[in-house]
């Protein structure tokens, strides 16, 4: 069937993967900051959306290490995980450009302003 | 150097969950508490808690009971919102002769404002919260109700409590990862609100001649929760066909639904002798939705034939 949009945790979730693998509250830090503060990932939250993301192969455990004596998995984007978050980022960006260009403000920058 | 024991609320996980992640998941319940303190540490707690419930319920977001459960949030929430407007209206006018009394408890209803509004504004987490106090509101109103009104005004109530608490649940035991916050979400959401809310406010506050004897009437008005049951099949056919149509195993459960439809007219055909009773609607509707959901399910896949996606 036609692809659905993701939902904001996952695509905030696979975006925060997008540079580099990360461990849970690293996860939870950086879905703080890209989205400014707006969405803050709960454990639960975090660990449900892990969960559905390993088994539908968009995520991969990168790594799995002690610290402090505790297991500790660094997760990391599939490289199905880059080619959905690809697509999403082009889906995205293709509305905000027509938004801009409907609305006679050029395109919009990554910070926000436009050009 | 010994292995720190695992956070409690770990404890709440099934096993083979619990051997794989309590330590990652205590690890960052200390972390958190560590850095934002002992409020953020418990409200942490809490989530892993529910995520705990999910997981032994098979509600969390990888299984199909969870995606079934995020995907009935936009039809349910607008149905409790549009009820409990419509008491919290009802409530403010005069009692006319046929009402007879009537018992009302806006501690229960109140909240769904809220609940609607957030979720409209695509604000899930507040939306949740407003749910947690749907559901005390619910739970506080029983007593109360008792209490103002007596074992009728409970009488009365009861059904509709217990309702509006199982919805009140539903949003909070539904899969946070899968918030009904996208634009399609939200829009119907919106569009069944309107869909359900202004025919059964206006039906509600429609005063009608009910023959009250031999050759005499009385003013009346309709009660909501009949017109509830009788418009809500109508309004949800068309946007439970399309989240079926879209569903993974949308025909099989288009088929379930058209099955069901059936049986329930072949051995209960009370369903439609019941006085005033909507239970052959319902039925009705039903398959109705089966139906409409594989019509939806055919033009889709024509569709994507067609363009190749």
């Amino acid at each position: 069937m036609t692809e659905q949009p993701l939902r904001e945790p996952t695509l905030l979730l696979l975006t925060a993967l997008a540079d580099a693998p990360r461990h849970g509250y690293a996860l939870i830090k950086e879905v703080d900051t890209i989205s400014r503060g707006r969405v803050r990932l709960r454990a639960g939250t975090l660990y449900g959306a892990l969960d559905r993301l390993l088994k539908q192969g968009l995520v991969r455990i990168e790594r799995e290490e002690i610290v402090d004596s505790r297991m500790r998995r660094t997760y990391a984007l599939t490289d199905a995980g880059s080619t959905l978050l690809a697509a999403e980022a082009e889906r995205l960006r293709a509305t905000a450009d027509e938004a801009a260009r409907r609305l006679g403000v050029g395109p919009i920058r990554p910070d926000g302003a436009t050009a | 150097m010994s292995t720190p024991a695992p956070h409690w609320t770990t404890r709440a996980y099934p096993t083979a969950y619990r051997r794989e992640y309590a330590d990652e998941v205590s690890d960052l319940l200390s972390q958190v508490t560590a850095d934002r303190g002992r409020l953020a540490g418990v409200l942490e707690q809490a989530a892993v808690l529910g995520h705990a419930l999910r997981l032994r319920t098979g509600m969390d977001s990888a299984r199909p009971g969870g995606r079934f459960l995020a995907g009935l949030l936009p039809l349910a929430v607008p149905v409790a919102a549009s009820l409990c407007l419509t008491l919290l209206v009802v409530q403010q006018l005069p009692s006319l002769p046929w009402d007879g009394e009537r018992a009302y408890t806006p501690l229960a209803y109140v909240p769904w404002l809220a609940v609607l509004g957030c979720a409209l504004a695509g604000r899930w987490t507040a939306a949740r919260i407003a749910a947690g106090a749907a559901l005390l509101g619910a739970a506080a109103s029983l007593p109360l109700v008792r209490w103002t009104d007596g074992a009728e005004g409970l009488a009365q109530n009861q059904a509709t409590l217990a309702g509006l608490a199982l919805a009140a649940l539903l949003v909070l035991a539904a899969p946070p990862d899968l918030p009904p916050a996208s634009g399609g979400a939200r829009r119907t959401m919106a569009l069944v609100a309107l869909a359900l809310g202004v025919p059964l406010l206006a039906g509600s506050v429609t005063v009608f001649q009910a023959v009250s004897g031999p050759f005499s009437t009385a003013d009346a008005r309709p009660d909501p929760l009949r017109l509830l049951f009788f418009f809500t099949p109508l309004v949800l056919a068309v946007p439970a066909a399309l989240a079926v149509a879209r569903a993974r195993f949308g025909p099989a459960l288009a088929a379930l639904l058209i099955a069901g439809s059936v049986l329930a007219f072949v051995p209960v055909g009370w369903v439609q002798q019941m006085p005033y009773g909507t239970g052959g609607l319902w039925a009705r509707m039903t398959g109705v939705t089966g139906v409409l959901a594989l019509v939806v399910y055919a033009v889709l896949r024509t569709r994507e034939r067609r363009t190749g996606w």
